[in-house]
């Protein structure tokens, strides 16, 4: 891997995210904060009948390293079901971003992920 | 200009190399040698508790954390009895407002009496004033900045103040913005109210000469680490007549002058305050912090500061997409320049910039409504110390360019 951790992926994404946008009346939602920088986002979540993954969208602004690994997360759960959702680590995201991450950034990396695990907490308590 | 040559004091830039940028003071300053061999002599030649051992080491131990007390004290020019060693500008601030609760003062707090801060205070300070407002059903007001810039709005300090005020709590200078207050004018409107007046002077001591009296102040406290001494170590000053009618903010041993299964008495200031065995090395590097920045000169210290922040400003102002959150005034600047890059988000910059050997601090730094205030969310910030050369800003403005690079897009 290279040094460098902005590469032309991370780059872009940060440039121009996938699913930045708001949906309105979004079922599953999540907000949550940096704790490195107090940065805040929204990850939302609208599943279909199947208990699929049918739209999801995110909000808020944040580093390159957040914003990136967003914009891949919200790419990659799109049609994935309840286990499949469940089945995803952190070290999932780590392969999608493709780049070092120090451990003081591992929460700019994780951030999607951690607003994902918060989601993912409330469904069963709400079945 | 300080010497290039006075970072061989310290280790830290033997063991990371002399070309470091460290422009990460305001979070905190390196450590001098001067200052660890005092604290390794403490430990490997007179190591033992002290104020209490009728033997050599505990006395050579209580001259040295006393002889440190009185130093800090000649430093701000107040009496060696006023200062109360604490861990560090945040206990100083919750020790302080815990001792305001905890007595029974000559003007009480009344529900519905007021607290004045401001918006540019750091969380530590602000914190224990929210909790205390809550407690005793105080309103807290906080003073405002004025519209574009960064200054406070005296103006409107002298409205707000009133008959209600009980505190007024204020920042020697912003740990973000770096601009300087004019506490002495704030004070002067509090005590004609009969508010107590509280300062945080850590981002400013070491930077600036201070004295309590000019600065009319009643409370005053700082950290150690951000003037070359340990962390883990601060003080609280207060005024003595005020100190000898406080409750303590924590209880324990070598406080009391009587004690009986009923109840307890306390000493007089200091020693109410500083129950339990202190941190007696970090008191003696602080001791010895204050004496080599006194041979160096504070006023010394100062001029470099100013020519180091002139230059700042300058460089910065040629960079297109940059916004400066800070008076460009470099006399009104303690050594701290807070920016934003447009497009890049500050923890990018800071990362960039350490990979080219320049360490600077992104984020809120414990100043939340400040940022909110300036409508901002956090910023990138480069903070300079007597050591910091010239290199140093020419190191930060080319790291800002390859960001910059980087985010071309």
């Amino acid at each position: 891997m290279n040094e460098n951790i902005y590469q032309e992926n991370i780059i872009d994404h940060n440039a121009h995210p996938h699913n930045k946008r708001i949906i309105s009346g979004a079922r599953e939602e999540a907000g949550i904060r940096n704790p490195l920088c107090g940065d805040n986002i929204i990850l939302q979540i609208c599943f279909d009948r199947t208990g699929s993954v049918s739209d999801v969208a995110f909000q808020g602004e944040g580093c390159a390293i957040s914003q990136a690994g967003l914009s891949m997360l919200t790419d990659k759960i799109k049609g994935l079901n309840l286990n499949q959702l469940k089945l995803l680590s952190p070290g999932d995201i780590y392969t999608m971003l493709g780049v070092p991450i120090s451990p003081s950034r591992a929460n700019c990396a994780l951030l999607g992920y951690a607003a994902l695990e918060k989601i993912l907490k409330n469904i069963p308590a709400k079945k | 200009m300080i010497s290039k040559s006075i970072k061989n004091n310290f280790p830290f830039f033997n063991e990371q190399g002399k070309n470091i940028a460290y422009l990460d003071n305001a979070a905190s300053s390196q450590t001098p040698q001067a200052v660890i061999d005092g604290m390794n002599a403490y430990y490997s030649k007179f190591r033992a508790n002290i104020h209490r051992g009728l033997y050599d080491a505990s006395e050579k131990a209580s001259a040295a954390y006393e002889d440190a007390r009185a130093k800090i004290a000649r430093f701000i020019g107040g009496d060696p009895k006023e200062i109360i060693f604490t861990a560090g500008a945040t206990a100083s601030s919750n020790i302080l407002i815990t001792m305001l609760d905890n007595s029974v003062l000559p003007n009480p707090f009344v529900s519905g009496d007021e607290v004045v801060t401001t918006v540019m205070e750091h969380h530590s300070s602000l914190i224990p004033l929210q909790k205390l407002a809550e407690r005793k059903k105080l309103k807290l007001k906080y003073l405002d900045i004025l519209k574009g810039g960064v200054s406070l709005d005296y103006e409107e300090a002298e409205k707000m103040i009133t008959a209600k005020t009980k505190i007024v709590s204020v920042c020697l200078a912003s740990n973000v913005t770096g601009e300087i207050n004019d506490v002495a004018r704030i004070a002067k409107v509090a005590h004609t109210y009969g508010a107590i007046v509280i300062c945080d002077a850590t981002a400013a001591v070491g930077h600036i000469p201070i004295d309590v009296k000019t600065l009319g102040v009643d409370f005053l406290y700082f950290s150690g680490h951000k003037i070359c001494g340990p962390t883990g170590i601060g003080i609280l000053w207060g005024k003595k007549e005020l100190l000898n009618i406080l409750e303590p903010g924590i209880y324990g041993g070598g406080m009391v002058s009587e004690i009986s299964k009923e109840g307890a008495k306390w000493k007089e200031a200091p020693m109410r305050f500083e129950a339990g065995t202190p941190n007696i090395a970090g008191v003696i590097g602080l001791g010895d912090a204050i004496d080599y920045l006194e041979a160096i000169g504070i006023q010394n210290i100062r001029a470099h500061n100013v020519s180091l922040i002139k230059k700042t400003f300058a460089e910065l102002e040629k960079i297109s997409g940059i916004q400066i959150v800070a008076e460009k005034n470099a006399e009104k600047n303690i050594g701290i320049i807070s920016f934003l890059l447009e497009g890049i988000h500050p923890h990018d910059i800071a990362e960039i910039l350490s990979k080219e050997g320049v360490a600077i601090r992104a984020g809120y730094h414990c100043a939340v409504p400040l940022h909110r205030a300036l409508n901002i969310s956090g910023t990138a910030r480069a903070s300079f110390y007597f050591y910091n050369t010239e290199e140093d800003i020419d190191a930060l403005i080319k790291g800002i360019k390859i960001a910059k690079g980087v985010f071309r897009k």
